[in-house]
């Protein structure tokens, strides 16, 4: 019997042919594999009271977006929405960026705004992550649509104190005492009774003296820092904005008072680039605990340098920072989903097990709340009018100055 | 215990005279022309920028920055008064009302605009430094800031004694029409007057800038603030400026110390009601007829 021989197929024709096929026939899907584009909406306080760290925020969303494209591959347009600052408007922005077809919301600073912004995206049906918001109320809610990478306020202070209390159980003449100088606004007011709490909790060694609340409107604390100074506390534990915490040092200086040791929990003021403009050199050995950018993180210094190059009068600070890996939260969760309907990056937020790109955290997983389990403070001090990580060890770039050099001295 | 009073109290003195410089254009504009400047803060908010601008850009002291700051704001308050608000000085409270508001918010969005939301701190030496009299510490630029409120206003009321400019604008003040018809030159006094209240503004902005950041979103308190110490001081009274903002002062020092320090606000506006219900005209209130 004649064989019938044809041209020849061998394994290795075979191969090709299936391989070629394969690129054929699966060429549009791959093409859809590739992460869909994907618009989010940034609700952030870029005007009034607020401007100033919210448009930090905003630095933060665009600089994520773009290292996103490159780490994720995601193309991502920004709708930017303000509320001036007022927590009521929350809601309206949300609403707004919805209609505008944005399919993942981030946001919105303040806790007030961002529950505003949160009734609004359950009822649309359209995730949100909240960058930074540290009420309880956030996520206690019940509200489905939320993914909150920010601690609350709660378990900002217990760690911080337990950063405190291994700083002063460490150092040869640790502070006696210790007066609380707090905002009365929610955020003062809520961290003051967290402290209080975890300080006994914690067994922190130096005895709480006083708690003084003053007005987030206050023009002046000259008697809120004699009273603290009367109370004859060495450690001042304040809680506060930006602008209070320069009037505090401003006062410490003109009143004569040295305490030994300045820390804020959870309060603005070390971190930010006005603290050392307003102060200049008496703004080293000022302390906070705050969420702070990984030094030691493998990408840490390039985005560093990029948003140096990018606003080059600007610091990544922690309103930006956080920004930026809400941005990353989002990509990861769309690159994952590999669709942009809210309600598929929404199972994908769900899952998410991310390794965080820029900030100091552990994995960022989110419990059936919507929190973060993995979220983490840094413990920072004002050095050389920058401020650096001295805390916890791992990720430490020095090790702490104690006792603070007095004011006059300087 | 002594010292902390002592310390309290003169801290609230000096807080109290600063208060009453922030009030005085405000008294000013509204003794003579009887419009109520809502921009009033806006324009202390401009004095601070000169401020900053001065200390931090150039290296001037807070003094001369004043001076920059009274003339810029004289001309732009002169400027303001021809060209828009003496269109509206006859118009109904409302109106100028909302007007004022919209030159506020244009004054502080150009603000916002030219510096951004950051707070602008001057970094002047007087930001740091006190006198010491044994115990109690003078917080030296609350005591420049004071030391001028007080030679402003009696350079005022000389001026407006025994100047023949000065008698014109009491005329003014006193009978607009009456004015008119022996031919004073009611447009230049106004236009004059707006200038020197928006001048006292931009004065005490920058005389305070070592102890306020600048920032556009000041204005609004500057202006509540302003309010409540000529309401409290008597509306279109220099003294009654002056000692509606040492009650001020006062009443938050001693609230701060003997109740919570986050009740001063509401301790010194409970004072701006008592004086609305006993004695609606404040201290020194000229009464109405």
């Amino acid at each position: 019997m004649t064989s019938l021989k044809g041209p020849t197929m061998n394994r290795r024709t075979a191969m090709k042919g299936a391989a070629g096929f394969v690129a054929a026939t699966m060429a549009p899907w791959v093409r859809a594999a590739a992460p869909p584009p994907v618009k989010i909406g940034a609700i952030m306080p870029s005007s009034g009271i607020l401007a100033f760290p919210g448009q930090a925020c905003v630095r933060g969303i665009d600089l994520g977006a773009k290292f996103a494209k490159e780490r994720f591959g995601v193309d991502m347009t920004v709708v930017h929405a303000d509320t001036q600052s007022k927590p009521e408007n929350g809601r309206i922005a949300a609403e707004s960026l919805i209609q505008q077809g944005c399919n993942v919301l981030i946001g919105a600073w303040d806790s007030g705004a961002t529950i505003s912004a949160l009734q609004a995206a359950e009822a649309a049906k359209v995730p949100m992550v909240v960058h930074v918001a540290s009420a309880n109320q956030v996520t206690s809610q019940g509200f489905t649509q939320v993914f909150r990478f920010y601690p609350p306020a709660a378990t900002i202070v217990r760690q911080s104190l337990a950063e405190m209390k291994a700083l002063v159980t460490s150092v040869k003449d640790p502070p006696k005492g210790a007066v609380v100088l707090h905002l009365s606004n929610t955020m003062g007011t809520s961290t003051a009774t967290s402290l209080d709490g975890a300080w006994k909790e914690l067994d922190v060694p130096v005895k709480l003296l006083e708690y003084i609340p003053y007005d987030e409107k206050a023009r002046d604390l000259s008697v809120e820092v004699a009273k603290a100074k009367a109370s004859g506390a060495d450690a001042l534990v304040s809680v506060t904005r930006v602008n209070d915490a320069i009037m505090i040092v401003r006062e410490c200086i003109k009143q004569g008072w040295n305490p030994k040791m300045i820390f804020s929990p959870n309060g603005n003021g070390v971190p930010d680039k006005a603290f050392y403009d307003a102060l200049g050199k008496y703004a080293d050995g000022a302390m906070s605990s705050n969420l702070w950018y990984n030094p030691k993180g493998e990408d840490t210094r390039t985005i560093v340098d990029n948003f140096q190059s990018t606003y080059p009068s600007e610091w990544m600070d922690a309103n930006s920072g956080c920004a930026f890996e809400a941005v990353q939260i989002v990509a990861d969760a769309v690159a994952r989903a590999k669709s942009a309907v809210s309600s598929e990056i929404h199972a994908a937020l769900k899952a998410t097990d991310l390794k965080p790109i820029l900030m100091y955290s552990g994995p960022i997983k989110f419990d059936a709340t919507g929190q973060n389990t993995g979220a983490a403070v840094a413990v920072l001090q004002a050095k050389d009018s920058k401020p650096h990580v001295v805390g916890p060890d791992g990720i430490a770039e020095y090790k702490p100055q104690y006792p603070l050099a007095p004011f006059e001295k300087r | 215990m002594l010292i902390l009073w002592g310390n309290v109290l003169v801290s609230g003195i000096l807080m109290g005279l600063v208060y009453g410089m922030i009030a005085l254009g405000l008294t000013i504009i509204f003794g003579v022309i009887r419009i109520v400047n809502f921009a009033h803060g806006a324009m202390v908010v401009f004095g601070l920028y000169v401020g900053y601008c001065a200390g931090v850009w150039w290296g001037i002291p807070t003094i001369v920055a004043a001076v920059s700051a009274g003339a810029l704001l004289f001309v732009f308050g002169y400027a303001l008064e021809t060209s828009v608000v003496k269109r509206f000085v006859t118009r109904p409270h409302h109106i100028q009302f909302i007007l004022f508001i919209g030159i506020s918010l244009v004054l502080s969005g150009a603000q916002l605009i030219a510096f951004g939301p950051d707070p602008r701190p001057s970094l002047s030496y007087l930001s740091f430094e006190t006198i010491a009299l044994g115990p109690i510490r003078l917080d030296l630029a609350r005591l420049q800031a004071a030391i001028v409120a007080a030679v402003m206003i009696l350079a005022l009321a000389a001026f407006l004694k025994y100047s023949t400019f000065g008698r014109f604008i009491r005329a003014a003040a006193d009978n607009r029409l009456g004015g008119l018809m022996v031919g004073l030159p009611i447009p230049k006094i106004y236009a004059i007057t707006f200038g020197i209240g928006a001048a006292c503004a931009g004065i005490a902005g920058a005389l305070i800038s070592p102890l306020f950041d600048a920032q556009p979103f000041l204005a609004v308190d500057f202006t509540l603030l302003a309010f409540v110490t000529v309401i409290v001081g008597g509306l279109g009274s220099f003294v009654g400026a002056l000692v509606g903002g040492l009650t001020i002062g006062l009443t938050e020092a001693v609230a701060a110390l003997l109740f919570a320090p986050s009740l001063k606000s509401a301790l010194s506006y409970g004072l701006l009601m008592i004086v609305l219900i006993v004695r609606p005209r404040g201290f020194f209130g000229a009464k109405e007829t």
